[in-house]
């Protein structure tokens, strides 16, 4: 009972907010036994979540029920991660109140003891008909929703990365790698495909990338845009 | 497309300019008029979360010397002083003069003016409160009785013996789907967030927030200019590729919805009626400022009827119930007060009928400074169409003996949500027969068959 519990109540972290019930028994029998004989091997149990195939393999078949909404911290972070923010005295400072105003979360602004959202929390429609639960759209509300797009409009196009406190230095990100290679439409969608999303872009997607990316001449406008219109196409903002 | 012109559109982090919306609105309101069974009048109820659980025995208090002294007794160092209290003119059914907390004077002036009434005594119930059965382990108790995330659950669902997802406003909005203007904005319209109380099966809510037109629109959409149209094209046609992900699709589809809803709304926004009331500067004022500016924009909605939601935590006073009190409670009657000016200023004052919930009272005894998680709690209702200046349910006679205490001071409550509720519904237009679909349980203590009201809170006539 208890580490089918400890199991139930990792689930929606890393990787997928509906694990299959044998994903679950899988990390509990690690929880129960490493493999060495040992109960309760927390760094096993971690392991076992993010390298399980169910985390780590494209998910099959035609109504695909895996995967999990990103939280708008982690979002950010993860973007300030991937384009290599920084800054000339090499922090990285952000009050985030932008990010609080426009996606309605920041590390320190949960509503109450219960965080931004409840685990249990299943949007109504398809996901709640399926018995499923996605967390993470309990905070994505008809606001939130475009609050986030209209952030990346101003880290992109506004030069606005993080509102840094006064006494520390603004941090930009290091687009240049991107700016080498967008002469060439299909590697920047392939490069952006590849770290914004780990290869799920969708190819009806890319196709209509590919046409409007081609409209933009200017190489680093270009980049820009492309950036902006792969973080938010589901296949980002939804990750496995 | 150059750097300077994509430059002089950065760093925008306001609304975008809708100039496609004009047509959008007026689809929207010709599928309105093609729509069946309207009502002709408008109707909107208004809910307010406190979150936490307020200690409403602080907010509505025994005023005549000897109750009050058996709430001074039991209350220890929470009591208020007896002089402080501000009185309520109408007594209870049962004779007893009650008075509010010394900061609310403006729920004070409500009551007494007729334009709110107190709901005593409410909490979630699956039966008859009977003490014999606590006592004797038979009595059907509330699911988590005093958790707050299931109390705060089942006063949104009015479902206490289960967990559920689905709260008594989307089932109405469910049914009322022939009334709900095709221009894809809910009638349930939240300040708060997505929330239990106005999702339904078919239902969600519309959320939006108190600053400006109180929706968020996507920088550069819809806006007729050569960034503009590149925004708009590309976000359209990324959008409406389909996906077999359950949760990418509902991420697609929401994005695809808040645009479109936004473009109706912002514009509609546009004529909403310059207020003179004056609203304080905190986030339930300008919540209910917000609410009554999209009361006055009903017709470009195409709504007849609404549902409104808005939270106001930090009411959890395991700690100086005193002093947040002093400082919460004053915001709550002033704001309802402000909104009731609004509203009148509107003309709508009939129309619109505002009302309180919160996850349980609390614990009439003291922990030191503070109270714990209760049941039963004292509430308010405000509207033109109610019978104001009342004290619906039963305030408890407090005693060390009384037989509603469960422990440490929780008294049961004597009148179950689902009667205040059933009122609520009955009066926004739920047809008797359908009650129960709203209301799982409401049954097991009121036969909308019968007739007449279930708390009272309305005059008959108007059910």
């Amino acid at each position: 009972m208890a580490r089918r519990c400890y199991a139930s109540a990792h689930r929606e972290s890393p990787v997928t907010s509906n694990p299959s019930p044998a994903y679950v028994s899988r990390i509990s029998a690690v929880f129960a036994d490493n493999g060495r004989g040992e109960r309760g091997d927390l760094a096993a149990v971690v392991r076992a979540i993010l390298l399980d195939p169910e985390a780590t393999q494209r998910p099959t078949g035609a109504q695909q029920t895996s995967g999990k909404l990103q939280e708008p911290v982690v979002r950010y972070v993860s973007l300030l991660r991937q384009f290599e923010a920084t800054s000339d005295d090499g922090f990285i400072a952000a009050l985030g109140f932008f990010l609080q105003e426009l996606t309605r979360q920041h590390p320190l602004s949960a509503p109450s003891v219960f965080n931004f959202y409840l685990p249990s929390h299943a949007p109504a429609g398809d996901i709640a008909a399926a018995g499923l639960v996605a967390p993470e759209f309990q905070i994505a509300d008809a606001n939130a929703i475009v609050g986030w797009p209209n952030l990346l409009d101003a880290i992109l196009f506004g030069d606005f990365v993080t509102d840094a406190p006064q006494g520390f230095d603004p941090v930009r990100l290091q687009l240049e790698p991107y700016f080498a290679i967008a002469s060439d439409v299909d590697e920047l969608i392939d490069r952006l495909d590849t770290v914004l999303t780990g290869g799920a872009l969708d190819s009806g997607y890319k196709a209509e990338l590919r046409t409007q990316l081609a409209l933009i001449d200017q190489l680093d406008v270009r980049v820009q845009i492309a950036i902006y219109l792969v973080a938010i196409s589901p296949d980002a903002m939804v990750v496995r | 497309m150059d750097r300077r012109r994509f430059l002089s559109h950065s760093c925008s982090l306001g609304v975008a300019l809708p100039t496609l919306a004009s047509s959008t609105l007026a689809l929207g309101l010709s599928r309105q008029a093609a729509a069946q069974a309207m009502p002709q009048d408008y109707k909107a109820l208004v809910c307010i979360l406190l979150a936490g659980g307020n200690d409403s025995y602080n907010m509505l208090v025994p005023a005549d010397s000897s109750a009050y002294a058996a709430y001074a007794g039991i209350r220890s160092d929470l009591a208020l002083p007896i002089s402080e209290l501000l009185p309520l003119a109408p007594p209870t059914g049962a004779g007893q003069q009650l008075g509010v907390h010394p900061g609310m004077a403006s729920l004070q002036q409500l009551v007494n003016n007729g334009d709110a009434s107190m709901i005593a005594n409410i909490g979630t119930l699956l039966e008859p409160f009977d003490p014999a059965a606590v006592s004797n382990g038979t009595a059907r108790l509330p699911v988590g009785l005093f958790s707050h995330a299931d109390q705060i659950s089942q006063w949104q669902t009015a479902i206490p013996d289960g967990r559920g997802s689905q709260g008594w406003a989307g089932r109405i909005a469910d049914r009322m789907l022939s009334t709900n203007p095709g221009n894809g904005i809910s009638m349930n319209i939240s300040l708060s967030g997505t929330n239990t109380f106005q999702s339904g099966a078919q239902t969600r809510e519309y959320s939006i927030d108190s600053n400006g037109s109180g929706a968020t629109g996507l920088n550069g959409y819809g806006v007729d200019n050569g960034f503009g149209r590149f925004r708009t094209d590309s976000v359209d046609a990324l959008l409406a590729i389909s996906r077999e992900s359950l949760l990418k699709r509902e991420y697609a589809r929401r994005f695809r919805s808040a645009l479109d809803a936004q473009v109706v709304f912002a514009e509609a926004m546009q004529s909403a009626t310059p207020l003179t009331t004056e609203f304080s500067p905190n986030p339930l004022s300008a919540a209910l400022r917000q609410i009554a500016r999209v009361i006055s924009v009903r017709d470009l909605l195409g709504a007849t009827r609404q549902t409104f939601f808005v939270t106001i935590g930090g009411w959890d006073h395991h700690d100086e119930v005193l002093d947040n009190q002093a400082r919460m409670l004053p915001i709550v009657a002033d704001a309802l007060a402000q909104f009731r000016d609004a509203l009148q200023e509107l003309a709508v004052w009939d129309a619109v009928t505002t009302f309180t919930i919160s996850d349980f009272g609390r614990t009439l005894t003291s922990n030191g400074r503070g109270s714990d998680h209760g049941w039963g709690g004292h509430h308010i209702v405000m509207g033109g169409a109610i019978n104001g200046g009342e004290i619906f349910g039963h305030y408890p006679e407090i005693s060390m003996n009384s037989p509603l205490d469960v422990g440490r001071g929780i008294y049961a409550p004597t009148t179950p949500t689902d009667t205040y509720f059933a009122d609520l519904a009955l009066w926004l237009g739920v047809p008797r027969a359908d009650l129960d679909q709203v209301l799982p349980q409401v049954r097991r203590f009121y036969t909308p068959e019968d007739g007449g009201a279930a708390l009272g809170i309305f005059p008959a006539a108007a059910l």
